[in-house]
């Protein structure tokens, strides 16, 4: 089986069709799920949360069979990602885009679950005290990831513990009130 | 009374089985046949009449009444043709034109073919017929093609001459070929090499001959037609006869080209065209009757489907001159539909269209092409049309539309790379999502696997 460093890939990665958007609904409809399957499970083990549409990504190209997938093709799964929750495109010409392991609301529920789990209700806490403390460290929380990388680029995070409601606003803004 | 004429043969679309060398002349619609006294049949009502050569035919006008009704004249058997009487009457009267034909002993019409032995004339009376021209039509013209097609008497011609009307090339390859003692004309034998290479000589001097004759104007090629298909025929035999007996001297390009010019022989065929002229108002009618009956050769040997553009291609080469026009073609195509014949007109999605025999099935070509692309060779690189057009035996821009017509089923899948256009065997179905490394132990993805696994794949 093919291995991309770390990575095992699945066999149909060189069956050629699967790098060419295929027209007809079907077809179409299962290579596009293959697709997002596969990048979002390389891009949490491989650690990684952006892609560039324009650059290289080791994924989009087979040597072996020797194809690569077309920058329409790219977009389109990726825009599948997009409408799912699991990506979201960092500018507005769909060059780069930031692949979200887990969809906000899901995020959302393991902060929920870390603070549940270390007693913080009814408590404030920073987000740099939740990203970088002792609580967190050696969880999903405590490692770079694409939450963080939401978090760096604006995108505000509120952690406020009065309550027990957790909601999430789509404008990449994340409230949390426990 | 029923069976006063002769019984003439019909095509399964509806268009008269020609005797040997026989030609159309001219056809009228709904004509009635009537004869004065209507003692000997029952009158025939609104039918087709063809004008040919060596016969008049009455065809029933609606294809729902039974083809066998179908009656023939022979031209032999009219023994005078009433010239048309200019009144005033007439004038308000449907065209008519009247014959005398000779009628046997036994009540029947007088048939030369059915070899009764009766002699024309004695003994036999004779009766007058009347065609009744309800239709629009060249009634005048009918009849001077009428009187045209009696005096030059063709049957006769036939009769003499079993294979050939004594033209300069008949009797040239028939003294080349026939190994008799004595030549036709009585003269001593020539013998050895130099008797070989002179009756060469000869006959191609009254081959060439004869072309020149042919090309000096289109009519004269018109009027020699019956001669340029008979010498083609011959030029067949003799290829056919020469690639027999050459043993191992003949290459195979040699062969090759043998074969081509056989083909091409053998297109040379249709004597008898339909015409705008000849048809009238009838032309599309019968031009789509002529093409169903003549499209079958090439629709078997094409696998039950031809292109469009390729039909029209043969049927022009067949009729050599008389040539229709696409839109003519495309026309007498739509109107298969109206008629009960074996073929349809079937447009693919990409806009080409094709002919194809009625009994043809999608599922068939399917199962074909799934053949090929489950090939160990074919699943780990897949086919283009071109593979499938030499595998199906079709042309390569049909066969991409049977390959597309199939991925739009769900049995192939396209793959666009520098490399072309190739298609594979749809393997995403079987694909589990939920666990993209399982490979179940039978199905289509693990043959697959293992054809790309000895391919040196990993």
């Amino acid at each position: 089986m093919q291995k991309l460093g770390e990575f095992k890939l699945p066999h149909f990665f060189n069956y050629p069709p699967y790098f060419t958007l295929q027209p007809v609904r079907e077809a179409r409809e299962k290579q596009v799920q293959l697709w997002k399957e596969l990048i979002l499970d390389y891009c949490r083990t491989q650690k990684i949360f952006v892609i560039g549409l324009e650059e290289e990504f080791p994924l989009f190209s087979n040597s072996v069979i020797e194809r690569t997938l077309s920058h329409e093709a790219r977009e389109a799964f990726l825009s599948a990602l997009v409408s799912e929750g699991h990506a979201e495109w960092l500018d507005k010409g769909h060059r780069k885009c930031l692949i979200l392991w887990h969809r906000i609301q899901d995020w959302a529920e393991i902060i929920l679950n870390f603070v549940k789990d270390n007693g913080f209700e009814h408590s404030v806490m920073t987000v740099e005290e939740i990203r970088s403390g002792i609580e967190s460290r050696g969880t999903v929380l405590g490692e770079e990831s694409d939450l963080w990388f939401l978090w760096r680029d604006g995108t505000s995070i509120n952690c406020m513990f009065p309550g027990n409601q957790a909601s999430m606003e789509k404008e990449r803004k994340m409230y949390l009130t426990l | 009374m029923a069976d006063f004429f002769s019984k003439a043969e019909v095509t399964s679309s509806g268009r008269p089985v020609l005797l040997r060398s026989e030609v159309e002349c001219h056809l009228l619609s709904s004509v009635d046949i009537e004869s004065e006294d209507n003692h000997h049949f029952y009158p025939l009502k609104s039918g087709l009449l063809i004008l040919t050569t060596h016969r008049l035919l009455w065809l029933p006008s609606s294809s729902s009444s039974s083809t066998s009704s179908a009656a023939a004249i022979p031209l032999h058997a009219i023994s005078h043709i009433f010239s048309t009487k200019k009144s005033l009457k007439s004038m308000f009267h449907s065209p008519r034109i009247r014959f005398q034909v000779l009628v046997s002993p036994d009540g029947r019409l007088f048939d030369p073919a059915s070899g009764s032995g009766s002699s024309s004339g004695s003994g036999s009376k004779s009766i007058v017929l009347t065609a009744v021209v309800r239709g629009k039509g060249d009634c005048d013209g009918f009849l001077g093609k009428l009187w045209e097609s009696w005096r030059a008497r063709a049957w006769e011609c036939n009769e003499t001459s079993g294979s050939g009307s004594g033209s300069g090339s008949g009797t040239g390859t028939s003294t080349a070929t026939s190994g008799g003692l004595y030549s036709s004309d009585g003269s001593v034998r020539m013998v050895g090499v130099a008797g070989i290479l002179r009756k060469e000589q000869e006959m191609w001097e009254s081959t060439d001959k004869s072309l020149q004759d042919a090309f000096q104007d289109l009519n004269a090629l018109m009027s020699k037609a019956k001669e340029m298909v008979m010498l083609a025929e011959k030029m067949r035999q003799k290829l056919l006869s020469g690639s027999s007996s050459q043993t191992s001297g003949a290459n195979d390009e040699d062969m090759g080209s043998k074969e081509e010019m056989q083909d091409w022989l053998l297109s040379v065929g249709i004597i008898s065209p339909v015409t705008k002229e000849s048809a009238g108002a009838l032309y599309h009618q019968q031009l789509s009757r002529q093409l169903a009956d003549f499209v079958r050769t090439p629709l078997q040997r094409a696998g039950g489907m031809i292109n469009l553009i390729d039909a029209y291609c043969l049927f022009n080469r067949a009729r050599g001159t008389e040539l229709i026009s696409p839109d003519d073609m495309l026309q007498a195509c739509s109107l298969w539909e109206k008629f009960d014949v074996p073929v349809m007109l079937r447009k693919f999605d990409s806009g080409v269209m094709v002919i194809q025999n009625k009994s043809h099935s999608d599922e068939e070509v399917f199962a074909r092409i799934k053949g090929l692309v489950t090939k160990p060779e074919a699943l780990r690189s897949g086919i283009s049309p071109s593979d499938a057009a030499i595998t199906l035996g079709i042309a390569p821009a049909m066969a991409k539309e049977h390959l597309l017509t199939a991925e739009s089923k769900g049995l192939l899948c396209r793959d666009i790379s520098p490399d072309g256009f190739r298609f594979y065997i749809n393997l995403f179905p079987e694909i589990d999502p939920r666990d993209v490394y399982l490979v179940k132990d039978y199905g289509i993805c693990n043959t697959w696997i293992k054809a790309v696994s000895t391919s040196g794949l990993k």
